[in-house]
Formats: structure tokens, C-alpha cells, sequence
């Protein structure tokens, strides 16, 4: 079987030699000006090892070193060679599309965590003081229940905008260095951001500083910094399942593209 | 160019990650000793996210003014007896609040 | 399996690799693999994402192993 990395802009051979998964030397599988770096594998990997992740990600940044590179997802094993080649026939415009939008660009994590928890009992007191004495000595259970729903429901829309705010502030000041960005916010209270960003290899050491400017002005946070990496969430490929009985894959052509704030993580 | 993963509070960051990772795990680990948990926890979840719906539109109608006292009343003795109800369910499979979640991979969490 | 005791330390930069590596990148629905090689491999791409649940399980609770080491 094959174990597939990446998709690189070249069908030539590489040039380093470079040891995948078990030790074995990986090599290209080309398909006109593109090709998929891969390793022959003579296992099923059925979970997800520290060396084995460790691996795949260490042969795709190596690789970057001198190839745009699209990650393939950990575990995409082809059966021959033919059915590799296959995809990248099959699928060259899509690959090619994202190899072009790729090119000499980098992926940024940006994790903030702020003390949600603590802000939003802050807003809630100042919300319960604020309205004190609204509650009427005559109100039913019910009543006195719509009304503290209304209270939280109030102090949530309150901490929502506080967020945005300081999100607003650190976006306003990467823009410039960032060229896209897939963020998440407040997934959980204390969790600000969690955001990745598309930055130009050019603009890398930029789009550093800019950060730092934001800690700066925001101590109180705390911060996870991490990149450059490969592109690995801002590729947009996504292959559906060959229809198992008809020839030709007529529904997954008619399948619709990929939507931008498409996490791409289910098996289909 | 090397990569680089830098924070001040790594375990601060470990922890939080693992708690949103925790909406997604145990439950495909269904087995016969826990069908009967792993079901209600499914239409537990389905139940309460309406009634979280109804709650968010009540209360976004009380906002605009539309509901008479009377249908204020009223809405919210339901949405409180039902709250109750689910909270007792909960007790008895031995269910959590965040257990109540189901997460969507792409559409992001249920609630 | 040797691998399923291998990832046990409390490491955000493996976190951070697993949560591209693992969930992120060019993804291919198990089917394809399906038809070339059978039942095996349904069961293989979908242990695609069972694995990353698992690691993270393994990645909790278990003693914290120095988040730095890997940080260079």
C-alpha cells in the first residue's frame, strides 16, 4: 500500500532523500506538473501514534522547504499506485487551483485565552445591580424565571461583544499581514480565540511583530503562538467517496465546493 | 524557517483544548452496558436543544415587547417545567450538563 | 498495538501537530480506499477520526511531561 504526505507543484523526483513512516525512503508519484509525495506502507494504522503523526508532519515540512505543499490528511493510504494517480487525474484542476492560492504561504495559530469567566460574572453583577428592584415582590415562579433568563440572556450578548471587541482589536492589526484566516471564537468561555491565519512567506516576520504589538497592549491575556506550518487548514480539498457501483463519478462532480468556514474534519 | 510553538502557560492551553475536545469523544464508544445511557443521552440532547431554541426565542419576543403578561406567564412556566424535567433526566442516567452536546465536526457544536 | 501507549504526554506542541495532522489537509472519504482494497479499509478511513478521539483521551491524565521539550 501507499502512504500519502502531500501534493507538491512538480512531478519530478525528489531530489533529498527523505525517510517516511517505518523508515521507508519516500518518493513522487507524478501526474503532469504535480505529484504526490509518498512512501510504500505494509500496515494498517489503526490509531494515530506519536511517531507516526510526528512523522507525517516532519516529511511535509521538509518538503515545504522546497515545494508548495498540500498536506494530505494523517492515514491517507492509496492501494497502488494506479489509484493515486487516479486522484491526481481526477482532481488536478482543484489540486492545482490550491497549489497556485498556496504558493509561498504560511499558516499561523493564534489561541488566546482571556478570563472569560471572571468578565462575564463581572458584567453579570453589574447587570444584577443595575436592575435591582425590577423584580415585583408579586411575581409568580414563572415570572421571576423569564426574568432571570432574560438577565443571563442579557449578560451573554454583553460578554459576546466584549470579545468581539478585543478580537476586533488584534484583527485590526494583523490585517495587513494576513491573507486569509479561518478563526473560532469563544468556544469556550475562557478560550478568547482560536484562530489560524494564511500569511505570505514574505510577510511572516510582520505579521510576528504585529503580534507581539497585541500582547503587548493585552498582557493580561495568555497566548499560544505557533507556525510556520504548512497550509494545513487552508487547503480545500475535499474528495468525496467514488460511487461505489456507477463508473465515471458523476455525483461527486456535482457535489458543491467547499464552503470557506468548512472545518473539512468528517469522514464523509 | 523553524517552526515554533511558544506560550507562557502551556498547561493553561492543554487544559482548555482538552475540555473542548471532550464534547466529541465517549460517546461513539457505545457497548452493550451503556446503549441505555448512550440513547437518552441522544434524545436528552435533541430535547434540550429545542428547548433551548424556544427559550432563545421567547425571550427574544419578551425583548421586542410582542407577549402579553399572560403569555409571558405562561411561557415561562413551561420553559421552567421542562427545565426541571431534563434536570431530573439528567440525575437519573447520570448525565451532564456538557454531555448534552453533540459535536458537528464542520457545523461546529450543537449548542 | 505498540502505538496505543506511545502518545501519553501532556505536549501542546504534539497537540498542535495533532490537531492539523489528524484533522486538517487534503481529505480523501474512506470509499475510495474502499474500492480498491475491501472491507479492511472502510474500517481504516473511518478509524481516521475514531484516532484523533483516542489521542486525545490518551493525551488526558496523563502525567504532564514537560510542554517545552519539543519547542524549540
Amino acid at each position: 500500500m501507499i502512504y500519502s504526505y502531500c501534493v507538491i507543484d512538480s512531478g519530478d523526483t525528489l531530489k533529498e532523500r527523505i525517510n517516511g513512516l517505518d523508515g521507508a525512503i519516500i518518493y513522487t508519484i507524478p501526474h503532469r506538473d504535480i505529484g504526490l509525495v509518498s512512501s510504500e506502507i505494509g500496515r494498517v494504522i489503526k490509531d494515530a501514534g506519536r511517531t507516526d503523526v510526528l512523522r507525517h508532519e516532519e516529511v511535509v515540512e521538509r518538503v515545504m522547504g522546497r515545494y508548495v505543499v498540500l498536506p494530505m490528511r494523517f492515514n491517507t493510504v492509496f492501494g497502488t499506485e494506479a489509484d493515486a494517480v487516479d486522484v491526481l487525474r481526477r482532481r488536478y484542476d482543484e489540486f492545482k487551483k490550491n497549489i497556485n492560492r498556496l504558493r509561498d504561504k504560511v499558516e499561523f495559530g493564534v489561541r488566546i485565552i482571556w478570563p472569560g469567566e471572571r468578565i462575564r460574572e463581572g458584567i453579570a453583577r453589574a447587570h444584577k445591580s443595575s436592575t435591582a428592584g425590577s423584580g415585583a415582590p408579586g411575581d409568580t415562579p414563572a415570572k421571576r424565571y423569564v426574568k432571570e433568563k432574560l438577565a443571563e440572556h442579557e449578560t451573554q450578548k454583553a460578554f459576546e461583544r466584549e470579545a468581539e471587541k478585543h478580537i476586533r482589536a488584534l484583527e485590526s492589526i494583523l490585517q495587513d499581514a494576513i491573507s486569509e484566516k479561518r478563526a473560532e471564537r469563544l468556544k469556550s468561555r475562557d478560550l478568547l480565540l482560536d484562530a489560524k491565519y494564511l500569511v505570505g512567506k514574505g510577510a511572516a516576520r510582520d505579521f510576528r511583530e504585529l503580534f507581539e504589538r497585541f500582547k503587548k497592549e493585552h498582557g493580561d491575556f495568555r497566548y499560544l503562538f505557533s507556525g510556520p506550518w504548512p497550509p494545513y487548514n487552508f487547503v480545500r480539498v475535499r474528495i468525496p467517496p467514488k460511487p461505489l457501483c456507477a463508473k465515471g463519478g458523476v455525483s461527486e462532480e456535482a457535489l458543491p465546493p467547499l464552503k470557506k468556514g468548512d472545518r473539512g474534519d468528517s469522514v464523509g | 524557517m523553524k517552526r515554533k510553538v511558544e506560550t507562557d502557560s502551556p498547561e493553561l492551553f492543554m487544559d482548555e483544548l482538552e475540555k473542548i475536545q471532550d464534547a466529541l469523544p465517549k460517546k461513539i464508544d457505545a457497548n452493550p452496558k451503556n446503549v441505555e445511557k448512550g440513547l437518552a443521552k441522544l434524545v436528552l440532547t435533541l430535547v434540550e436543544l429545542i428547548r433551548k431554541l424556544l427559550e432563545k426565542q421567547a425571550l427574544r419576543r419578551i425583548e421586542g415587547g410582542s407577549l402579553t403578561d399572560e403569555q409571558i406567564e405562561q411561557v415561562g412556566e413551561t420553559l421552567m417545567k421542562l427545565e426541571d424535567k431534563i434536570k431530573e433526566l439528567k440525575g437519573i442516567f447520570g448525565l451532564k450538563d456538557e454531555d448534552l452536546n453533540i459535536n458537528l465536526g464542520p457545523l461546529g457544536d450543537l449548542m | 498495538m505498540a502505538d496505543k501507549v506511545v502518545i501519553k504526554s501532556r505536549d501542546v506542541t504534539l497537540l498542535e501537530v495533532l490537531d492539523r495532522v489528524l484533522n486538517k489537509g487534503v481529505v480523501i472519504s474512506g470509499d475510495i480506499v474502499i474500492s480498491v482494497a475491501d472491507v479492511d479499509l472502510v474500517y481504516l478511513g473511518l478509524k481516521v477520526l475514531l484516532s484523533s478521539v483516542e489521542t486525545m483521551e490518551k493525551l488526558r491524565g496523563a502525567p504532564f511531561s514537560g510542554a517545552q521539550e519539543e519547542a524549540s
